[in-house]
C-alpha cells in the first residue's frame, strides 16, 4: 500500500527545492503521509515527470481502439457543458493531491520572508507577513553559533554512538518522513484518515522547506566533517547540519497534531497521553539522528523550535486559533536535547528566549483541508 | 607535588617499584599505552583501591582523609556502630604525582595516603579511577548520614507474620524508577536506597552521603516519579543516571540493560500481570560504573564492588532501625563474574566479601550473597596440566589470540597450594616463532617489599626487538600463599596503529619442570581471563582461548559436546566464575527444560554455556549450589524480563539471569522462615530454606553443573 511505500512526492520535491539527501535516498523513506490516495502524493515530482503517463503499449492500444470505435459517437455536434466555479475551494477536492500540495506550499511560503544579519554575531530571522498586508512579524530567529561550540558538541554526539545497534531499524526507516511513527500513536490509516495524513505530509513539506532556508544561510558543517570518529551509519545529507530538518518536521507535525487532537472532540478518551507520546516520539526521531551521527544535539534544539513555529502557523492558517510567539535561539555548547526541557522557562537554560506575539491569518485552502481532517474524528 | 615525590619518598618509591600486582604493573606500566582510555589519560586524579591489611583494622586507624589532606578517602562503610574490624577496606586515593599514572606514582600516592602505617604492610589492588565530576573531594572522614525516613505505610502495615528483609542488587544500568519496583499504588517506591556510583555529583557538594556519585533515597525516587513519571528519559537525566562517564554513554539510555533485567527477576512486580509487590522486601540498588566500556577483563572493579556491599549492608541497618526490625536479613545479588582468579575462595574480592558477610553473620544477622556460576563452559578458557603431563620435563600448550583484538589478553597459570615453582620455568613463543621470552619461576631478590614476584618483558623479534608487547610475571600472595604466572599480551590490533601489536595466532606456552622438582604435585590450572564486550560498547575486545586438537567441539551424534575429553588438557569443568568460589556465596548455574519436558517436574538440562566446577567430591575449583532457568528452551534462548523503561521487555541470556531468581526466592524465605530455621541454614549459605526441587540421581557431571537443586 502506498502509505508505507513508494518514492512518493518527496523525491519530486527534492527535485525542486532540494530536500537534498532525502531525495537522493529516494525510495527508502517515501512520503508516506498522503498515502492511501496513491503515489505521487505531494508530487511535484510527477508534475515534472508528466505523471500519469501510461506504458507505451497501452498508448498504442488506445490509439487503435479509438480508430476502431470512434465512429459510434456519431456526428461532431457538441452538447452544452457546465463550468466549474471560479476561484473556489470547493474545487480543491477535485484536484490531484500533488496539486493541492503545490497550492499549500505556495500559499505558505508567500507569507514567509527571511533576513540575514552578518557581523560579530550572525543571525537568520524568519518572519511572517499576511497576504492581506500588515506588519512583518519575526517567528524564529537563530544566532549562528561559533565553530568551537560544535567542536564541544562532538563529545555528546559520540556518547550516543553506542545506541546505533538498537536504533538501526528506526534510523533507516526514518530517512524520509517518519509518518508511520506518528500514525501508530493515533491509529491513523489510509482510506479512513486520508486528510489527516495529507495534513501531516503538508506540514512536513512546509517544515522541510523552511528548514532548508535556515540551514542554507547558517551553513554549519556536519559532525562527520569536523570529527573523524563520528563515522555516521547513514549517508550524511548534502545540506547544513543546523537546524535539523528531521527535528523541524517532527516537532511541526506534533504541534499540528496537538491542535487536531484538541479539535477531535471526544474521539480519543486519553488526549493528554497521546500528546505525550507524540512529543516523546518526536524527541526520539530527533535524537536518533544524533545517534546515527549526522546531527549535533543543538541541531535538534534549533529544529524543534523552528518546527513549533511552523506547526503553529499551520494551525492558525487552518483556522484553529493558537497563540503563537516568536522564539529566538542562541545555542549553548553543553546543551543536550530532551523534550522535558523543551518547554517555556526550562528552555531558557538552553538559550531560548521569547519574541513578540504573532498574528497569523486564516487561509481558505488550509481551512478546507482542516475541516475534512477534523471530520475524520466525528465519533 | 608534595615532599614525598621530590626527596626520600622517591627513593622509597623506586625501592618498592612494581610493588603492585601484575595486572597493575601491566595496565599502569609497560602496557599502559594499550590500556583502556581511563588509564591512559594523563589527568586521572582519583583512583579506587582495595587495601588488604595483615590484621583487622578499624576505619579510624586507616589514616585521616579529612579534607583529603593525605589524599585518601573512605566510602560509606558498614559496621561503624558495631565497631567492627576488617582486613579489607575500600579506599580512594589521590594521584598527586602531577602526571600520568605509573607504578611508581601509584606507590607514592599510596605511601602518602596510608601514613603513618607503612604502605608495605598492607597489600593493595589498584583499580579504576573515579571521575573528577563524580568525586566528593571535600567530604570529611566518612560520608554523612542519608536524609531518609521509613515509609509510613509499610511501617504501619500488618505484615501478617512476614519478616521485613532487605534485597540488594549490584549491577549496571539499573532503572530504579521502573514501575515494577514500586508499590501497588504505582507511587511509593519499594527501593529505599539507590547509589549511582558514577553519576556526576550534586552541586554544591554540601555533606554528601556517598563518597562518589549520587545517592537516591526512597523519597528522592518518589519525587522523581511525581515530577517525571511520564518521561523516564527526563527522570534518569535529572537523577544523574544518564551522565556520560569518561566519554561513553550511560547504559540506562538504552532500551534494555543487564541491570534492568536482573533487578526485575530479583524484585520486579509487574502490574500488567497482576503481580502483588512483596512490600516486606525492601530494596537497595547499587549501579556500578559503566565499566564494561572501560575494561573487558574485570581488572579494576574490586573497590567499586566491595564498597557496594558495604553500602548495602550499612543502609540495611538503617532500614532495620527505621522499621524496628532486629538483625535484619539481607540478600545481595551480584550477577557478575570473570574467568580468571585462583578459584579457591581466597581471591581478594572473594575474601573481602566473605570477611564482611562472616562478620555480619557473627553478629547474628543473616546475610546472603548470590552469584552466578558463569557463562564460559564452552569457551575453552580453562585448562589443567597434571603432574604426569610434565614427566618429560616439559609440557606445551597453545593459547590462541584473535586478530583485530583491541584489548590486552591475559593467561593465568595457578600452581597448586603449597607448591613452590622454583624449579619450574615458562617459555613463550609467538606465532611463526617471531617472539620468544622466558621466565624462571623464582622471585626476583631485588623486589624487597610486597609480594615475592618477578617480571620479564616480552619483546617483538628482530628487527622490532625494542618493542615491548607483553609481560610474563610470577607472583605469590604473601599471606594466603598461592603462586601464579600471568602472561599479559598487548592487543593484536592496538587502537593506535603506531603502537606495536602482539601477533595474532597460536602462542606456544611451554611449562618446564626440572628433575629436582617434586613430581607428585596436584594439577596446575590455566584460566584465560575474560575479554568480552558485553553490550557493544565499542571496546573491540575479542576473546582469546586455549586451543587443543584433542578437544572435541562436537560429539558423535553431531551435537555440541558438553563432556571433557580425558586426553585434552582444555577443560569445560572448572570454568566456574572466578568470584564464585568464596565460602559465603550461594552459586547458581543456568538451566532450561529438557526437550518436551516440564521444568516443574525437574526435567532439565544445564544451559550449554553454564559454567561448572570439577565433577566429583573434590571441589578444588569451586562448585555450583543450585540451578535456575536461564533459557526458556533449547530453541528459545534467554529469559524475558523488564527493559529499562516501564512496560518494556527484553530477552537476556546467561547465568546472570538465573542467580536473581534464587535471590528472590531467598528473600521470600527470609520473609517467612523462623530465626532458628534461618540460623540452621547459615552454614550452607541458606540453601536449606530455599523453596526448591531436589534433582535426584544426577551423574557427577550433572551434579557439578546443576548443583542438585532446581529453583523456579
Amino acid at each position: 500500500m502506498a502509505y508505507f511505500g513508494g518514492i512518493g512526492g518527496i523525491g519530486g520535491i527534492g527535485g525542486i527545492g532540494g530536500i537534498g539527501g532525502i531525495g537522493g535516498i529516494g525510495g527508502i523513506g517515501g512520503i508516506g503521509g498522503i498515502g492511501g490516495i496513491g503515489l505521487n502524493a505531494t508530487g511535484l515530482g510527477s508534475f515534472v515527470g508528466g505523471g500519469g503517463a501510461l506504458d507505451s503499449l497501452t498508448i498504442q492500444g488506445l490509439q487503435t481502439s479509438a480508430q476502431a470505435i470512434g465512429y459510434a459517437a456519431g456526428d461532431s455536434a457538441t452538447n452544452p457543458s457546465r463550468e466549474m466555479d471560479f476561484s473556489s475551494n470547493e474545487n480543491l477536492g477535485k484536484w490531484a493531491d500533488w496539486v493541492r500540495a503545490s497550492l499549500y506550499l505556495s500559499d505558505f511560503m508567500s507569507e514567509i520572508s527571511w533576513e540575514t544579519k552578518d557581523g560579530a554575531s550572525s543571525e537568520v530571522t524568519l518572519s511572517y507577513r499576511p497576504h492581506g498586508g500588515g506588519p512583518v512579524q519575526p517567528i524564529f530567529s537563530v544566532v549562528r553559533p561559533d565553530g568551537s561550540l560544535f567542536d564541544k558538541q562532538l563529545d555528546l554526539v559520540r556518547s550516543y554512538m553506542d545506541q546505533r545497534p538498537e536504533r538501526t531499524a528506526e534510523i533507516t526507516s526514518q530517512l524520509g518522513f517518519p509518518t508511520p511513527y506518528f500514525a501508530m500513536i493515533l491509529g491513523l490509516i489510509g482510506g479512513r484518515n486520508d486528510k489527516t495524513l495529507e495534513l501531516i505530509t503538508l506540514t512536513q513539506v512546509l517544515a522541510a522547506h523552511v528548514a532548508m532556508i535556515v540551514k542554507h544561510h547558517l551553513a554549519i558543517r556536519r559532525p562527520d566533517r569536523i570529527g573523524a570518529k563520528i563515522l555516521p551509519m547513514i549517508p550524511t545529507p548534502a545540506h547544513g547540519s543546523f537546524p535539523s530538518a528531521h527535528a523541524t518536521e517532527a516537532f511541526a507535525v506534533v504541534r499540528m497534531l496537538e491542535g487536531l487532537i484538541d479539535a477531535s472532540g471526544t474521539h480519543y478518551p486519553d488526549k493528554d497521553k497521546r500528546k505525550n507520546l507524540l512529543r516523546k516520539q518526536a524527541e526520539r526521531i530527533a535524537v536518533s539522528r544524533t545517534v546515527a551521527g549526522v546531527h549535533y544535539p543543538v541541531d535538534s534544539w534549533a529544529g524543534a523550535l523552528l518546527g513549533k513555529a511552523v506547526g503553529e502557523i499551520v494551525l492558525n492558517k487552518c483556522g484553529a486559533q493558537t497563540e503563537m510567539r516568536g522564539l529566538k535561539y542562541e545555542a549553548r555548547p553543553d546543551s543536550d536535547f530532551m523534550v522535558s526541557h523543551y518547554v517555556p522557562t526550562k528552555w531558557d537554560a538552553h538559550g531560548v528566549s521569547e519574541l513578540q506575539l504573532c498574528t497569523i491569518d486564516k487561509s481558505d485552502q488550509f481551512e478546507w483541508l482542516w475541516k475534512q481532517a477534523v471530520d475524520e474524528y466525528d465519533l | 607535588m608534595t615532599d614525598i615525590t621530590s626527596n626520600g619518598g622517591q627513593d622509597q618509591a623506586v625501592a618498592i617499584r612494581n610493588y603492585l600486582g601484575p595486572y597493575e604493573a601491566w595496565n599502569f606500566g609497560i602496557g599502559r599505552n594499550y590500556a583502556f582510555p581511563a588509564y591512559r589519560s594523563t589527568d586521572v586524579r582519583f583512583l579506587t583501591a582495595l587495601a588488604e591489611h595483615p590484621e583487622p583494622e578499624k576505619p579510624h586507624a586507616l589514616g585521616d582523609g579529612g579534607e583529603g589532606r593525605r589524599g585518601m578517602w573512605l566510602p560509606t562503610l558498614w559496621g561503624r556502630k558495631d565497631d567492627v574490624s576488617l582486613r579489607f577496606w575500600p579506599i580512594v586515593v589521590e594521584n598527586r604525582s602531577g602526571g600520568a599514572i605509573s607504578p611508581d606514582c601509584l606507590t607514592i600516592n599510596l605511601s602518602e595516603a596510608m601514613q603513618p602505617a607503612s604502605v608495605t604492610d598492607a597489600r593493595f589492588r589498584m583499580a579504576f579511577p573515579v571521575e573528577e565530576t563524580s568525586m566528593h573531594r571535600l567530604q570529611s572522614r566518612l560520608p554523612s548520614d542519608p536524609d531518609w525516613t521509613p515509609d509510613p505505610d509499610v511501617k504501619a502495615a500488618d505484615r501478617q507474620g512476614r519478616t521485613l528483609n532487605v534485597l540488594g542488587v549490584i549491577d549496571d544500568g539499573i532503572p530504579f524508577a521502573h514501575r515494577n519496583f514500586r508499590a501497588a499504588d504505582g507511587k511509593r517506591s519499594r527501593l529505599e536506597f539507590c547509589w549511582l556510583q558514577s553519576a556526576h555529583r550534586n552541586e554544591p557538594q554540601g555533606s554528601p552521603a556517598v563518597l562518589f556519585g549520587r545517592e537516591l533515597t526512597r523519597q528522592d525516587i518518589e519525587q522523581l516519579v511525581r515530577d517525571h513519571g511520564d518521561d523516564e528519559d527526563a527522570l534518569y537525566e535529572e537523577a544523574g543516571a544518564s551522565d556520560p562517564q569518561f566519554g561513553s554513554g550511560a547504559a540506562i539510555r538504552r532500551l534494555a540493560t543487564h541491570g534492568a533485567h536482573v533487578m526485575d527477576i530479583a524484585a520486579g512486580a509487574n502490574p500488567d500481570k497482576g503481580d502483588l509487590p512483596p512490600e516486606e522486601t525492601r530494596l537497595i540498588a547499587v549501579q556500578l560504573p559503566n565499566t564494561y566500556g572501560w575494561d573487558t577483563s574485570s581488572f579494576g572493579k574490586d573497590m567499586y564492588m566491595v564498597s557496594a556491599v558495604h553500602y548495602i549492608l550499612e543502609r540495611a541497618e538503617r532500614i532495620a532501625e527505621g522499621y524496628g526490625v532486629s538483625d535484619i536479613r539481607v540478600t545481595i545479588n551480584i550477577s557478575y563474574g570473570f574467568s580468571g582468579g585462583r578459584h579457591d575462595g581466597r581471591g581478594e574480592l572473594e575474601a573481602a566479601i566473605d570477611e564482611l558477610v562472616e562478620t555480619r553473620r557473627g553478629l547474628g544477622r543473616p546475610t546472603a550473597i548470590v552469584i552466578p556460576s558463569g557463562n564460559t563452559f564452552l569457551d575453552r578458557l580453562h585448562g589443567e596440566i597434571r603432574a604426569e603431563d610434565l614427566a618429560s620435563g616439559a609440557h606445551d600448550f597453545t593459547w590462541r589470540v584473535q586478530p583485530n583484538d583491541r584489548s590486552s589478553n591475559y593467561l593465568e597459570i595457578w600452581f597448586p597450594d603449597q607448591l613452590d615453582p622454583g624449579d619450574f620455568g615458562i617459555e613463550v613463543e609467538g606465532p611463526f616463532g617471531k617472539v620468544k621470552a622466558a621466565l624462571e619461576l623464582k622471585p626476583d631478590p631485588s623486589c624487597q617489599h610486597g609480594d615475592p614476584r618477578s617480571f620479564e618483558t616480552v619483546f617483538l623479534g628482530a628487527p622490532h626487538q625494542d618493542n615491548a608487547i607483553g609481560q610474563i610475571s610470577l607472583d605469590n600472595h604473601r599471606r594466603s600463599g598461592r603462586w601464579r604466572v600471568l602472561i599479559a599480551l598487548a592487543p593484536s590490533e592496538p587502537h593506535d596503529p603506531g603502537l606495536a601489536a602482539a601477533p595474532a595466532g597460536d602462542w606456544k606456552i611451554v611449562l618446564k619442570r626440572a628433575t629436582a622438582a617434586p613430581a607428585g604435585h596436584g594439577p596446575i590450572h590455566l584460566w584465560v581471563q575474560r575479554d568480552i564486550d558485553l553490550e557493544s560498547f565499542l571496546t573491540g575486545s575479542r576473546q582469546s582461548y586455549l586451543h587443543d586438537e584433542a578437544y572435541r567441539l562436537f560429539d558423535d551424534m553431531g551435537g555440541g559436546a558438553e563432556s571433557d575429553q580425558p586426553d585434552s588438557h582444555v577443560k569445560r569443568f572448572g570454568s566456574l566464575n572466578g568470584m564464585a568460589t568464596g565460602a559465603t556465596t550461594l552459586v547458581v548455574s543456568g538451566t532450561r527444560p529438557g526437550i518436551g519436558a516440564l521444568l516443574e517436574n525437574g526435567e532439565i538440562e544445564a544451559s550449554s554455556f553454564s559454567s561448572a566446577g570439577k565433577p566429583g567430591a573434590d571441589a578444588a575449583t569451586g562448585s555450583v549450589d543450585c540451578t535456575a532457568p536461564a533459557d526458556r528452551s533449547i530453541i528459545s534462548p534467554g529469559m524475558v524480563a523488564a527493559g529499562t523503561r516501564s512496560g518494556s521487555y527484553a530477552v537476556v541470556q546467561g547465568t546472570s539471569v538465573a542467580a536473581p531468581l534464587v535471590a528472590r526466592r531467598l528473600s521470600e524465605a527470609f520473609a517467612t522462615c523462623s530465626d532458628t530455621d534461618v540460623k540452621n541454614a547459615e552454614a550452607e549459605n541458606y540453601l536449606p530454606i530455599l523453596k526448591k526441587l531436589e534433582l535426584p540421581g544426577l551423574s557427577d557431571e550433572d551434579r557439578a553443573r546443576l548443583g542438585g537443586f532446581l529453583v523456579i
